[in-house]
């Protein structure tokens, strides 16, 4: 049976400035002056065109504990195995930016402008995780609780079964396909599965791991 | 990119006003200065002596020092590791030095200073991390005056690695500290790309400077001691009565102290300031204390920022006479005032009593308020959106309190953290602040090991090298300041073209001009972070044509083939990799990213490239750089393209384990590497390489295997063979084969040989290839072949069997003919390597020299043995180290058969060719224009032409793609 798909536009998402920063300066210390002003420039001329995909999936977690089993795909993840034991359902999502900031930067590296190139790349990457966080609040909003999400090459989870997800969810939607690499195009790209449960598995009385650092 | 002060009490113009009454200071007043060689030199430069003994300086000397002063330098630590990067806006604390009295722990009374006392201060301060250099804190009793600042520096060195800020009576002090520091830093010459202390230099207020001061300034300049020139111009007393006033007269005094030490040296390393505290007219002291101080410091401080040079501070200091709440007060008052105002070098923390006593518990007390200053200046980002949400959280009640919020463990972790001694108890369980400080300074020094009396040696293990002797003194010159304009105009390409172009139009050597600005680059760029590595590569890049355009060798240098692996697409490291070794002199063949095995090696056959340059940041794709050095290698290219390697999940075994020839973790590195790495490369290809001038198309359409030139031969049809033979002289043939196998028996081909070669010889000047396995039709060739015409016949061919061997070598030897021997008999590289020997052995003693030989290591269709080319490059690489002397060649046509149509194996022969010549290949028969197709994608298709021959790509796959538009040719 194939599982319903929706698809959801964004007008806009708010991006973490901080964290932005951080990803251009590659280091906790702030941007000067000339360097926010280059990269507000660089945020003011970049044309976003945010879009996601998702669908909901039952699972079983696999004989081995190595993996997901969703419809006839396998994620081959001990990791993921492990992570949504307590899972009752899955959710799978793509989200993308488009690929105008990612031309934006190779137009930048074509020019020997390494500083553009990754100032755009990183404000490229900030959308799309502030895509990708605002896909996951549309999906909690219909699911309650989300865990967290986790994406093929994190982890034990194989970049190759970026495939199999493709498989389940029809990227090319939202006009993402895959490279032969595994790759997503456009670049700034987010594909990822999320896990729901019924109670909220944070928060210390809801966990019995009675010796963690956090306690 | 001066860091901006947090408090600021002055606008520009006040700013320069204040300054310039400094200046007026200098100009009218003057400084006492009799000491006779820094009269000298300060007269030479511009200076007036006014009195006896008193030189005035002129603003414009002071400003032009001023303008040409290094804004910064690097204090090491003793062992020439890390440094404190001198600078203004950087805020580093250490003690003072030459207290009379301390507290002792013991008794809890004041007693005087022992020289253990300075060893067990100075081993507690190395390990409290708020102190980021040494003073002495103490003037020892009981060490003889002579040896006393000797011993201090001995005794400081031998307790602790950090930085330093000296004292001493005498020019004497000043010499001995030296002597230690050279002994501690391994050489004179490691002291001075690295001094790890600042002699603290002090003039007497107002306005003069003792002889035996001006020794001590010149000598500092000498030797590269960084030093600072501050004098006690204390409000009221030594300096005018208000706090300005001093600060006026305390910068006239300093500024005559960097004057001086750069005249003598123009690199000098100087921090600037003085010390102004407050008069308190009614006890009669200079107050430590009090308000005055911290303010005269800021002043000081803003002045070092509009002067763009390190200033000297004090703080944490107090007139208590014990560790009380005024002297809490007081210590924190006047660290978060330094702090905030951004002094470089503050001193005296940790004094007591107006500056004659200390106690060792006023480290530890002052080092928790050092935190809270430095925590105070920390500054947050605001982000827009941030907060709301995590508010929403709480009230709506989706989270229980701010400490369940994700937001609160990613934020919580930046608070302040008070040290344990610090009371926060209920009263009940309140503590004695001075009873905790007490148990963590004895705790302290409990692993604290201090040591007196021994030698100090070396604590540098890089080898010591030999001083060159003192620098000479060096006149003022107008130095360009191209540094600091393209410093501090990071994204302001125009003002340094302005800069560059005012210099071009002065006629400024643009080649000179050129490597001054590289060196600027790289000086600005060493280990900054790389945004600002980016952003001033850019700046070199946009600026720097303007230079190139005038320069006789614009963009060439050796050539690097650059790109990010196959399937990664990061291309940050890369680039910067580029930027910087184009810099170097090396020219950058770029290949962008998720560049491809086949292309990599294209571009370094086309570009001559004998160095390639492969970033991946995936541990998924740096395998490609594997294959790609294995490509080369199997192509038998390999030792003539060195490849540095680099990235983030790139390590050195991984390097050594894939064959790579070098690695860096940093970019700027790379650069050198490849200076050290390319040569034998170069020296190989130089060798083996045979360039265009060199290489022999042997034209191989007059074959009678072809219908049209069957007929031709029978007929004696000259018109046809002729226009076959021009066709292929036009399109480039060197020779031409003649080859007549398949006109039926043995007269009838001798015949046609001959007719052949008589009609091409009449009508053309071009030498002929006589081609037949039997010598019989050979020799008929031969006979009517005219060498004196166009020179040597090749007789194509001989091989091992006894009387092909015998006849063809006889035939080559009588007509002074060059001789083709097939290797092609042998099934691996090794016998084709053993036969070929035998037969040079054999031609040798028949009397043919090595450069008459051709020999053909066969080439088989590629399509039955896709190794076939792969041996084929390998034997002639092979042979050519072993017999530098010897032509090879090769029959091209069959490589393609069965894997499509001739049309479509073009670029597989054109790419085969290309790195055939570049292993020693000087000839190949074939049809003359392969060399000259044009594909419809050409990097497409010879590119994965490359991949098949290198074994990459499977026959299947290939011919496949071989039918694609792409591949078709002109």
């Amino acid at each position: 049976m194939k599982a319903i798909e929706s698809i959801k536009q964004f007008s806009s998402v708010e991006i973490n400035k901080k964290r932005l920063y951080r990803r251009v300066m590659q280091s906790k210390s702030s941007p000067p002056d000339w360097l926010v002003s280059e990269i507000e420039s660089c945020m003011g001329s970049s044309s976003l065109e945010l879009k996601g995909i998702y669908s909901f999936f039952n699972f079983y977690i696999s004989k081995n504990n190595d993996g997901l089993l969703i419809q006839n795909e396998k994620f081959e993840s001990r990791f993921l195995a492990i992570k949504f034991t307590f899972a009752k359902e899955v959710g799978l999502f793509i989200i993308t930016i488009g690929d105008d900031i990612t031309n934006k930067a190779r137009e930048a590296t074509k020019h020997n402008d390494g500083l553009q190139s990754l100032i755009y790349d990183s404000i490229g990457s900030e959308y799309a995780e502030s895509t990708a966080d605002a896909m996951q609040k549309v999906i909690e909003k219909e699911k309650g609780y989300c865990m967290s999400r986790y994406s093929p090459g994190y982890n034990d989870w194989p970049i190759t079964d970026q495939e199999k997800l493709f498989r389940l969810i029809d990227g090319s939607k939202i006009e993402v396909n895959l490279t032969k690499s595994s790759f997503m195009q456009p670049e700034k790209s987010i594909s990822a599965v999320i896990g729901f449960s019924d109670t909220k598995m944070y928060g210390c009385k809801n966990c019995n791991q009675v010796d963690c650092v956090y306690r | 990119m001066i860091k901006k002060p947090l408090l600021s009490y002055l606008s520009e113009v006040e700013l320069d006003i204040l300054l310039n009454e400094s200046f007026k200071t200098l100009e009218t007043t003057g400084t006492y200065i009799p000491n006779k060689r820094a009269k000298d030199i300060l007269k030479s430069a511009g200076a007036i002596e006014k009195d006896n003994d008193i030189l005035t300086l002129p603003s414009e000397l002071v400003k032009e020092v001023l303008g040409n002063v290094s804004p910064r330098f690097k204090l090491y630590d003793q062992k020439g590791q890390g440094f404190l990067n001198m600078e203004i806006g950087n805020t580093f604390y250490g003690p003072g030095s030459d207290l009379q009295y301390v507290i002792d722990m013991e008794t809890e009374k004041p007693r005087l200073t022992k020289l253990h006392d300075i060893a067990k201060h100075i081993s507690m301060i190395d390990k409290i991390p708020e102190f980021d250099f040494l003073m002495s804190t103490g003037l020892p009793h009981d060490v003889t005056s002579d040896k006393l600042y000797e011993e201090v520096f001995r005794t400081m060195i031998l307790n602790s690695d950090k930085p330093m800020v000296t004292t001493g009576a005498n020019l004497d002090d000043i010499k001995k500290t030296y002597e230690i520091a050279k002994i501690t830093a391994g050489s004179a010459q490691s002291f001075r790309d690295r001094p790890f202390y600042v002699a603290y230099l002090e003039p007497v207020s107002p306005l003069k400077t003792e002889s035996d001061i001006a020794e001590k300034v010149m000598f500092c300049a000498e030797k590269g001691v960084p030093y600072l020139f501050a004098a006690g111009a204390n409000i009221a007393v030594q300096a005018p009565g208000s706090p300005e006033g001093a600060v006026i007269q305390g910068t006239a005094e300093s500024l005559s102290g960097l004057v001086l030490g750069y005249l003598v040296n123009n690199d000098v390393k100087f921090v600037f300031g003085s010390n102004s505290a407050g008069f308190d007219g009614v006890k009669g002291i200079v107050s430590y204390g009090g308000p005055e101080w911290s303010k005269t410091m800021a002043l000081y401080a803003e002045l070092g920022r509009r002067l763009n040079l390190p200033v000297w501070g004090a703080a944490g200091c107090s007139d208590a006479n014990k560790l009380d709440a005024q002297a809490g007060l007081e210590a924190a008052q006047s660290v978060l005032m330094a702090e905030l105002c951004g002094s470089t070098l503050v001193h005296n923390v940790g004094y007591l009593s107006h500056g004659d006593m200390t106690d060792p518990r006023a480290y530890i007390f002052n080092s928790e308020i050092i935190k809270r200053a430095k925590w105070s200046r920390e500054r947050g980002i605001i982000v827009p959106g941030e907060i709301p949400p995590v508010i929403d959280d709480v009230v709506s009640g989706r989270i229980k309190t701010y400490l369940d919020s994700d937001h609160t463990l990613q934020k919580f972790g930046t608070r302040y953290h008070p040290s344990k001694w610090i009371d926060r108890n209920l009263h009940i369980e309140s503590k004695d602040l001075l009873e905790s400080l007490k148990q963590e300074t004895n705790g302290l020094l409990e692993k604290c090991n201090p040591v007196t009396g021994i030698e100090v040696t070396s604590k540098r293990t890089d080898g010591p090298e030999e001083y060159n002797g003192p620098i000479e003194i060096k006149e003022i010159e107008k130095k360009d300041s191209l540094e600091s304009i393209f410093k501090d105009n990071p994204t302001g390409a125009d003002k340094v073209k302005d800069y560059l172009q005012a210099q071009l139009d002065a006629e400024k050597n643009p080649d000179e001009l050129y490597l001054d600005l590289a060196k600027v680059l790289e000086k600005t760029i060493d280990g900054a972070n790389l945004v600002f590595q980016l952003a001033y590569g850019r700046l070199f890049n946009d600026t720097a044509d303007i230079v190139l355009e005038k320069m006789e060798y614009s963009k060439e240098g050796t050539p690097l083939v650059l790109a990010t692996v196959e399937g990664d697409i990061h291309y940050v490291g890369k680039n910067l990799v580029g930027q910087l070794a184009a810099v170097s002199g090396y020219n950058i063949v770029d290949n962008g990213m998720d560049a491809k095995t086949g292309e990599l090696i294209l571009s370094a056959l086309d570009n001559g490239a004998n160095l390639m340059g492969l970033s991946a940041l995936l541990t998924t794709t740096r395998d490609n750089m594997h294959k790609t050095i294995d490509a080369m290698r199997s192509l038998s290219i390999k030792d003539q393209v060195g490849v540095i390697i680099g990235g983030a999940v790139i390590d050195k075994d991984y390097a050594k384990e894939i064959g790579a020839d070098a690695y860096r973790r940093n970019a700027g590195e790379a650069a050198s590497a490849l200076d050290g790495i390319k040569q034998d490369f170069i020296d190989t290809y130089k060798r083996k390489n045979i360039i265009d001038d060199n290489f022999s198309v042997i034209g191989e359409n007059i074959n009678s295997i072809s219908t049209k030139v069957k007929e031709a031969m029978k007929n004696k049809d000259e018109e046809t063979i002729l226009e076959i033979a021009r066709k292929q002289i036009d399109n480039g043939a060197i020779y031409l084969d003649v080859a007549v196998s398949h006109l039926g028996d043995i007269t009838l081909q001798e015949d046609a040989m001959k007719w052949a070669v008589m009609t091409l010889q009449e009508n053309f000047d071009v030498p002929l290839c006589i081609d037949s396995d039997d010598y019989r039709v050979i020799e008929a060739g031969v006979s009517v072949y005219d060498s004196t015409k166009v020179g040597s016949a090749i007789i194509n061919s001989a091989t091992l069997d006894k009387d092909r061997l015998e006849n063809m070598t006889r035939i080559a030897k009588e007509s002074g003919s060059y001789i083709v021997f097939q290797a092609a008999d042998g099934a691996t590289i090794d016998e084709k390597l053993k036969i070929t020997d035998q037969f040079i052995d054999y031609a040798a003693s028949n009397g043919i020299a090595k450069d008459k030989i051709f020999v053909d290591p066969g080439l088989e269709t590629m399509a039955h043995n896709q190794d076939s080319a792969k041996t084929a490059l390998q034997t002639i690489s092979a042979l050519k180290d072993k017999h530098p002397e010897l032509h090879y060649t090769v029959g091209l046509t069959n490589m393609g058969y069965g894997l499509g149509k001739m049309k479509h194996t073009r670029a597989l022969q054109q790419s085969f060719l290309k790195i055939a010549k570049r292993v020693g290949m000087d000839s190949a028969i074939t049809s003359p224009n392969v060399l000259n197709y044009e594909f419809n994608d050409r990097t497409k298709a010879l590119s994965e032409s490359i991949e098949f021959i290198a074994g990459i790509r499977d026959n299947v796959d290939y011919a496949q793609r071989i039918l694609d538009t792409e591949y078709e040719s002109n």
